[in-house]
């Protein structure tokens, strides 16, 4: 049992050193993964979905926003900084950095630069999140191991 | 499968601005106390979890408003960490209020994207002192020794 709880803990780090590597998580994540120890053992468990789903609202209000006419360049800066906000908070480096890119031209009212900054915001999310969902099945699985 | 949830137990508690602890917004004098003011709810989760791991008895609140309503009811916080961006009253013109109702507590502004004027902006309206997201201990080592030491 411990043995399998082993591999799963190294299977885990595996894929984090491996996103950390990559550029798309940084250190920030290890910390929020630290948290379990002070918070609850499925904190880290619970806030990835939230993340993912917190991720996912500002996204389609970004992409509202970009879609009228004309545009809220003040409105779009604000989801910009929630965005930036939450994805820095957990450790998703490159999305973060993609959201300055985003930052950027809607300060200068470039319409398609925001367009195109917002897609590699999408693409950045769609990249991490099926690491982040093994990331979240690998956790629930260790905390059934230690139940 | 259904994991028992202790963020999602702790989410009414986070909405109405009172501490989960349950002593209804009454902050024991044993602790350092913090107020986290921010409308994303990943960050607060994050910055709540990030003090209390310090040792830091936290209270979170999701606007401006919110966070002037617990003040003027009598709460007091040796901290309050305000984010730039709120709903309705942001956080530059939220702080200006605060020091308007005479509150001392050490403030420390917060925002994912800081421009030399926005921080100054906040500094202005009263902050103590400014820093980018993400929070971390680190970030936080100073304010804290400071606290402690008072």
């Amino acid at each position: 049992m411990a043995a399998n709880r082993q591999a799963l803990n190294e299977q885990l780090q595996k894929i984090v050193d491996s996103l950390k590597e990559q550029g798309m998580l940084d250190k920030q994540f290890g910390l929020v993964h630290s948290l379990k120890e002070s918070n609850s053992p499925f904190f880290l468990a619970e806030i990835i979905p939230m993340f993912c789903q917190n991720v996912q609202t500002i996204l389609r209000d970004l992409t509202q926003t970009l879609d009228k006419e004309p545009v809220n360049y003040y409105d779009l800066e604000e989801y910009c900084i929630k965005l930036k906000g939450c994805t820095s908070s957990i450790g998703a480096r490159r999305m973060a950095l993609a959201c300055v890119t985003l930052r950027q031209a809607s300060e200068n009212k470039n319409k398609d630069g925001c367009i195109l900054a917002l897609n590699g915001i999408k693409h950045e999310y769609y990249n991490l999140q099926s690491s982040l969902d093994s990331i979240v099945q690998l956790e629930r699985r260790i905390l059934c191991h230690n139940a | 499968m259904e994991l028992p949830s202790k963020i999602n137990n702790n989410e009414k508690s986070l909405q109405q601005g009172i501490s989960p602890s349950g002593n209804g917004g009454l902050i024991s004098n044993s602790k350092l106390t913090a107020l986290v003011v921010d409308s994303d709810r990943i960050c607060q989760i994050l910055e709540k979890a990030i003090l209390e791991s310090q040792g830091v008895e936290t209270q979170v609140v999701g606007s401006g408003r919110d966070a002037l309503d617990l003040l003027a009811s009598g709460a007091t916080f040796n901290l309050i960490i305000i984010a730039m961006v709120l709903p309705i009253m942001n956080g530059v013109e939220t702080t200006r209020q605060i020091r308007a109702m005479g509150i001392r507590s050490k403030m420390l502004g917060v925002t994912a994207c800081s421009y030399e004027r926005e921080k100054q902006a906040f500094l202005d309206a009263g902050v103590d002192e400014f820093i980018e997201k993400p929070l971390t201990p680190q970030k936080l080592a100073s304010i804290m020794r400071e606290m402690r030491n008072a």
